[in-house]
């Protein structure tokens, strides 16, 4: 029975990692430079703990195959080795803290230069307001300044999800849409914030995610590399309609992104 | 019972009479033992039909169902699951779960029976507060499940309740059942704080003669570095609770900022932040999972040492991990908050501590493997449990590996990623060492055995099963399923990745692997009415004090002479001893009763 | 430390002490020697106030530690302490001198000294309750209610948590004190008094904890 017991354990443990390496199951082509970054972090990690968990079913399954066959011989009376327990402390301690200080500089760029006052000023800026169940982008318009919004101005029913103030000069351009729209290859920051309750956007291609709080203001930086339209899917649960709120980032080219501008300055009110 | 070598006499109290004080209202902590595992396993049937329901709704999105439609009328309208439906079982699935199956059994259940009678005492510290635990633990599942029955409607923000969603009462967005949920959990609190009490001050106080901290069995390590974990826990959530409620019901505002909108309207809070509430539920959060996993480590070490015939590896190590575990446990909160907005700078520490905190659960993992390494195993049903503990304890766990770091869990968090991560270490590896505990302790709780072909049915296709199940999430995960999805059709990438194929192995995967639950249930109640009479104190020859009581143990445990302790707890396999075990309270080793 | 090479005499395993530990058991017992002859209910009942009030800490500190998060949320108004918290505080206070007092007694003071003092503390303590109360009356008087303030939420939720652990202390202390009416004491008695005097001191501890949050973060 030891026998079969160890079989069924590699064979899990075999049909477990498997998938990884050659199945379909993938993340998306990463379309930025961080988004590859952080794959090359996956990669090495699924490369580590892909070792030590297969040496770990291993061994396991060769205990059980060895010892578990009836024999003469009594179990032996040594109740612990000092000098392997230093051994796979130390390797377990310095895989798993060395891991994530190997992940620490593509963390640090994402999440703590950006806002810092000295970061140069990314070459356009949207803000993506979410709210039970849609996600709405506010472009700050011809004169690049976005007008001072209240909640106490928001009427969806007239366009105005976001509540700008459309009297003052820097509000009466903002343009809100349904779609974000970036230009490839540039810079763009993301002001991400909240009506309601928490969402979170994610787009699996940039391999980043945030929580849009209410009351905050999260900020993320993309520079796509790729001209397609991608999916923002809300990750965090939000109410009934978690599950359909969704969007499309359209990566465009630089002239594509004038055109959809003007166009989209037709629908303001 | 074997003849003890050296004993000290205490005064016997009386077992109790009438069906009342002897079965309901007793505090006899072996009765409150079983009637936490019976809760436990009433919660887990609950639990787990809801989940099999969850899985119905992802694995057949497009199918209409007729019994459903008969079953909840209210919830699947023309035989399609709502999604209020669908996530207030994702809710419920989770709270009862994790609080009324994972909290109670492996530590109140098995604990209460066997943690007294292993440090060789005649019951808990404070017995009738033992029964009030109980009582108290059990009128909070009744709550919960009212919970889903009020007028409107069962919570639906997960078993995490995030606010803004959880803390506004407004009927269009959430169930008000939420009051009831949070009653529920607070009183779940209290009853586990006085549980925690109750476990510290007895394993403290009360060990018989000889049994010195470091001759403690590793079960009892592990139900003591629960209740430590929980005491110092289970507070912070039941303030959280309050503070929950008081947004609800009372105008303040905790978790809710200014300028929300809902439903068109402008709420009237300011002031708040709904990361604190994360940052309080997550600082009871993560402790509560080595609540669920303790208990556990401690069965497997307990089991693998027995079946194995060996001391366990480096006992001194494991007992330092279990501490290095409860002190570092309460530490790594944050890493359930990378991406809520909170500082990345924190985010990192968090991190390293996270990474930290893996090393003495790869520690134990090595002594596991290492106690059976050179052992002359015995693969008996416990033993196959105990084993496939290891296995899913180390599949699960690796994949903290890769949530821990926050440049990865920018892309894995709220995907099937982490959904697969914790239900094998929760949902499975728990549940394996329950099992093995139970199988275990079944012939010494009722002097019957359990079947053995049904026992290695139950393991055999769970075993599998469950790697069917939970194996597949991982790849949902990849490519960045969210979770709490109540159907995939909203989103184009999940069908297009392969998503609909992979719900629906996994839906049948679950449907079969419940079924085969029923075999444990049916094994269960059989054996214990009509199972193979097992009359010997010792059946599995182990060294513990609970195999030298009676089978099963009188009310008092060892009717008023407590064994005195003369050596470590795994003493098997000794060169030149006659038999391959010694007993932790014998002295004589030449004598025939089992030394 | 666990060794490399096996025990190479059966003797020396055998040996009381041996399998994990050092032959000499530093206490006679185990543990605190639970219901035998060696064991001590009052240590026991001590252990037990200790351990449930790192509980109560927990909790407690949870609910600062809330309050300093959220005073940094902004719109919060600073509430000034009523007057009443400064009679209630020294109500507390003196309750606990009396229960010391009335404590003292045991191990061969007078029983009567031991009824009058236990009673003084009980009155005390219930002063102390009314005085809270009176408190919020003031707050309400002043406009400062549990949902509008931030500061005044935190203000009533601490207070009343407080109090309600006094509660539960003053209904342990009417027990105790209407048990040694008694001029035979019962088995337990002193075990009783003393591990409730450890919870009491520790009702004024976490009082004036308390009260120098709610001053100088309020």
């Amino acid at each position: 029975m030891g026998v079969l017991v160890a079989l069924l354990i590699w064979a899990l443990a075999v049909a477990l990692a498997a998938p990884f390496v050659w199945g379909p199951w993938q993340p998306p082509a990463a379309i930025t430079e961080i988004a590859r970054q952080i794959d090359e972090q996956l990669q090495l990690t699924f490369l580590l703990t892909g070792i030590i968990f297969l040496v770990a079913q291993f061994a396991l399954g060769y205990a059980v195959l060895r010892f578990g066959r009836k024999g003469p011989e009594p179990a032996s009376a040594t109740e612990g080795n000092d000098r392997w327990e230093v051994l796979w402390t130390s390797a377990a301690a310095v895989i798993f803290v060395g891991l994530t200080l190997l992940g620490y500089s593509v963390w640090a760029e994402i999440r703590f230069d950006q806002g810092r006052a000295d970061s140069p000023a990314p070459d356009l800026t949207v803000e993506v307001v979410a709210q039970q169940f849609v996600w709405n982008f506010r472009y700050a318009g011809a004169d690049g300044r976005f007008g001072p919004a209240q909640p106490e101005l928001i009427d969806d029913s007239i366009g105005n999800a976001v509540g700008v103030d459309r009297d003052h000069a820097d509000g009466a351009d903002d343009l809100i849409t349904a779609r974000l729209a970036v230009p490839v290859n540039q810079e763009t920051e993301l002001l991400l914030k909240s009506k309601d309750v928490l969402h979170n956007f994610f787009v699996p291609e940039l391999r980043v995610k945030l929580d849009t709080v209410p009351g905050l203001t999260g900020r993320l930086r993309i520079r796509p590399e790729t001209v397609g339209t991608y999916e923002i899917a809300c990750s965090e649960l939000c109410g009934l309609g978690h599950y359909k709120m969704r969007a499309y980032l359209d990566v465009m080219s630089e002239s594509d992104y004038e055109s959809w501008l003007e166009e989209q300055a037709q629908y303001l009110y | 019972m074997s003849e003890i070598a050296e004993i000290v006499e205490i005064d016997r109290h009386p077992a109790p009479t009438g069906f009342l004080r002897r079965w309901i209202f007793s505090t006899d902590h072996k009765v409150i033992g079983v009637q936490y595992i019976l809760l436990a396993l009433l919660a887990a049937l609950v639990g787990m039909t809801m989940s099999l329901l969850m899985r119905v709704r992802l694995g057949s999105p497009d199918a209409s169902m007729g019994w459903l439609e008969t079953l909840f009328p209210e919830g699947a309208p023309g035989g399609v699951m709502t999604p209020e439906f669908y996530l207030a079982l994702v809710t419920m699935h989770g709270s009862i779960m994790v609080f009324m199956v994972l909290t109670t059994a492996p530590q109140s259940g098995f604990g209460n029976y066997f943690l007294p009678i292993q440090i060789g005492t005649d019951d808990m510290a404070f017995p009738r507060l033992n029964m009030l635990s109980f009582w108290l633990t059990a009128l909070a599942f009744l709550v919960m499940v009212g919970a889903v029955f009020v007028e409107g409607g069962a919570p639906i923000s997960g078993w995490t309740a995030y606010p803004p969603l959880s803390a506004l009462n407004v009927a269009a967005i959430n169930g008000t059942g939420q009051d009831w949920w949070i009653v529920s959990i607070a009183i779940f609190c209290i009853a586990s704080l006085l549980g925690a009490l109750n476990f510290i001050t007895t394993t403290l106080a009360m060990r018989t003669k000889g049994m010195t901290l470091m001759r403690m069995p590793l079960t009892v390590w592990g139900w003591l570095s629960t209740a430590v974990i929980g005491l110092l826990a289970f507070g912070v959530l039941l303030a959280a609770g309050i503070l929950l409620l008081m947004d609800r019901q009372l105008g303040t505002s905790f978790f809710l900022p200014a300028g929300l909108v809902i439903n068109d309207q402008l709420q009237d809070r300011a002031g708040g932040s709904p990361i604190l509430w994360q940052h309080l539920f997550w600082f009871f959060g993560h402790p509560e999972v080595y609540i669920a996993i303790l208990p556990g480590m401690g069965i497997v070490s307990h089991i693998l040492a027995n079946f194995s015939r060996r001391r366990v590896f480096g006992y001194r190590a494991m007992v330092y991990a279990m501490g290095a575990i409860v002190v570092v446990g309460f530490l790594v909160w944050g890493h359930h908050m990378f991406v809520s907005g909170m500082s990345p700078y924190s985010a990192f520490v968090f991190s390293v501590l996270t990474m930290v905190v893996g090393v003495p659960s790869a520690i134990k993992t090595f002594n596991w493997i290492g106690t059976m390494w050179g052992g002359r195993l015995r693969l008996e049903v416990p033993m196959l449990w105990a084993i496939g503990f290891v296995s899913v304890f180390v599949s699960g766990g690796i994949t903290g590996i890769f949530l821990g770091q926050p440049s990865l869990d920018m892309f894995l968090h709220d995907t099937y990623f982490v959904v697969a991560h914790f239900h094998l270490i929760m949902g499975v590896a728990a549940v394996f060492a329950m099992f093995a505990g139970l199988t275990y302790w079944f012939p010494k709780m009722f002097g019957r055995a359990m079947n053995p072909v049904l026992g290695h049915l139950h393991f055999w296709g769970t075993f599998v099963g469950v790697y069917a199940i939970f194996g597949p999430m991982h790849f949902l995960g990849m490519f960045g399923h969210p979770r709490r999805y109540a159907e995939i059709s909203g989103v184009d990438y999940l069908s297009a990745n392969g998503a609909e194929q992979l719900h629906s192995f996994i839906t049948v995967a679950a449907a079969l692997t419940f079924v085969l639950q029923l075999v444990f249930f049916v094994n269960l109640i059989w054996s214990r009415f009509a199972g193979r009479r097992v009359s010997e104190a010792n059946p599995w020859e182990a060294t513990t004090l609970e195999w030298v009581t009676q089978t099963p143990p009188p009310h008092d445990n060892f009717s008023g002479r407590l064994p005195v302790v003369q050596r470590g707890p795994y003493e098997y396999s000794l060169p030149g001893a006659p038999r391959d075990f010694l007993m932790q309270c014998n002295a004589d080793p030449s004598s025939e009763e089992g030394a | 430390m666990p060794t490399l090479t096996p025990p190479t005499r059966l003797e020396e395993r055998l040996r009381p002490g041996g399998g994990g530990r050092p032959p000499q058991d530093p206490v006679p017992f185990g543990g605190g020697g639970g219901r035998g002859p060696e064991g001590d209910p009052a240590e026991t009942w001590k252990l037990a106030v200790w351990v449930g009030l790192a509980g109560i800490v927990m909790f407690f500190s949870a609910i600062v530690s809330a309050m300093i998060v959220r005073r940094g949320g902004g719109n919060w108004h600073t509430v000034d302490m009523p007057q009443a918290l400064w009679v209630s505080t020294l109500l507390l206070l003196s309750s606990s001198a009396a229960y010391e007092v009335a404590r003292r007694q045991l191990g061969g003071g007078s029983l009567e000294r031991l009824r009058r003092w236990l009673a003084i503390s009980l009155a005390l303590g219930l002063g102390f309750l009314v005085a809270q109360a009176m408190g919020w009356s003031q707050l309400i008087h002043r406009g400062v209610f549990v949902g509008e303030s931030a500061s005044g939420s935190f203000f009533y939720i601490l207070t009343a948590a407080h109090g309600l652990h006094v509660t539960g202390g003053l209904i342990t202390l009417a027990y105790v004190t209407w048990r040694a009416r008694s001029p035979r004491p019962w088995p337990t008695r002193s075990a009783a008094i003393d591990a409730a005097g450890v919870y009491w001191h520790f009702m004024d501890a976490l009082w004036l904890a308390l009260l120098l949050v709610l001053v100088v973060y309020g």
